[in-house]
């Protein structure tokens, strides 16, 4: 029958009846449970299925601060609240996650609540203290052009990026059969913020005009003629072209 | 090996004059581990048909789009015009 080994009596070393090994008050390597006897703080090795390696207080029952580090400015540091630093011991006003120095992920990388970019101010629970300095948005995607009056439109995809409150949008129609219409777009990715400039070429749609603007609060681009405010109207005419993009602010 | 490509309703945001902004994403899949999504943009205006659009659509349009806010967005469209 196993029977406990003990030496140096309570802090020396002792090797329990189900393998622990208890090395003074500050090393246990166990396999599943406690240390025995469960006192003491120390770096504890555990197996079993969920491994870990920890720094607790068996005494007090509270985790405390590890280190992995040859000094107090290098290595990994996970606090007593739960923060982890890398390359720092004392982490930044209501940082969770503090590194200091260069940071390379080589694989995706998820900040859902935005990045905040020369942020100065003081930031809790995932809220930036200054918004217009937090990147919080970038999308890629497709739109679906509507041309008022065209018909038999070669191409009615064009494409969008947007980046944080800025959207740039292109379009290329191909060739298409137009009416004498108001020349006006609709189908934009987002509404618009403010009224907002476009330009156009390789347009034979609306003659008079190679740029309009971007209509507040809505998905809606007019053509302008030159020198005007009024929306440009379209020619009637087969095999019209038509070459557009733009950024605007929503 | 089971590809699949299907269209889902990835986003939807009510802006400040009750126009809906939808975002349609279209997810391919290998055995349920995603390959690649997407994305296709509109904006539907308060009033805008939404007949076809995704259930969750009409059920924001109809909530959101009260006749008072109807009336307001027609309203500053035909307002909307830079001077």
């Amino acid at each position: 029958m196993a029977s406990e080994l003990t030496v140096g009596g309570i802090n020396g070393t002792t090797v329990s009846t189900t393998g622990q090994v208890r090395v003074g008050a500050n090393l246990h390597v166990v396999g599943t449970g406690n240390p025995s006897p469960s006192t003491g703080q120390g770096l504890e090795f555990a197996g079993g299925a969920s491994p870990y390696v920890q720094s607790y207080d068996r005494t007090a029952s509270t985790y405390l601060p590890f280190s992995i580090s040859t000094s107090s400015q290098l290595g990994f540091h996970q606090t007593t609240n739960a923060n982890v630093l890398i390359g720092s011991a004392t982490a930044a006003s209501g940082a969770k996650l503090e590194v200091t120095g260069a940071v390379t992920a080589t694989t995706l990388s998820t900040f859902s609540a935005g990045i905040a970019l020369g942020n100065t101010g003081t930031a809790s629970a995932g809220t930036p203290s200054s918004p217009a300095q937090t990147l919080d948005w970038y999308e890629e995607g497709t739109w679906t052009v509507a041309m008022n009056g065209a018909s038999s439109v070669t191409n009615t995809v064009g494409y969008y990026t947007r980046i944080g409150n800025l959207v740039q949008i292109s379009y290329y129609s191909g060739s298409f059969t137009s009416t004498a219409v108001a020349a006006t777009i609709t189908g934009l990715p987002f509404d618009a913020g403010t009224y907002q400039v476009f330009t156009a070429a390789h347009n034979t749609w609306t003659p008079l005009s190679s740029s309009g603007y971007v209509n507040i609060s809505s998905d809606t681009m007019k053509f302008t003629d030159t020198g005007a405010t009024g929306t440009s109207t379209a020619v009637a005419a087969a095999s019209r072209y038509l070459m557009v993009s733009g950024t605007y602010r929503i | 090996m089971a590809l699949i490509k299907q269209t889902v309703t990835g986003q939807i945001e009510v802006g400040e004059n009750g126009s809906i902004g939808l975002r349609t994403d279209t997810v391919v899949t290998d055995d349920g581990v995603e390959l690649n999504r997407s994305f296709h943009r509109k904006v539907l205006a308060p009033g805008d048909d939404v007949t076809g659009e995704d259930a969750k659509v009409q059920a924001v349009a109809s909530a959101v789009w009260t006749t008072e806010v109807v009336a307001a967005f027609v309203a500053a469209q035909a307002a909307a015009t830079p001077e």
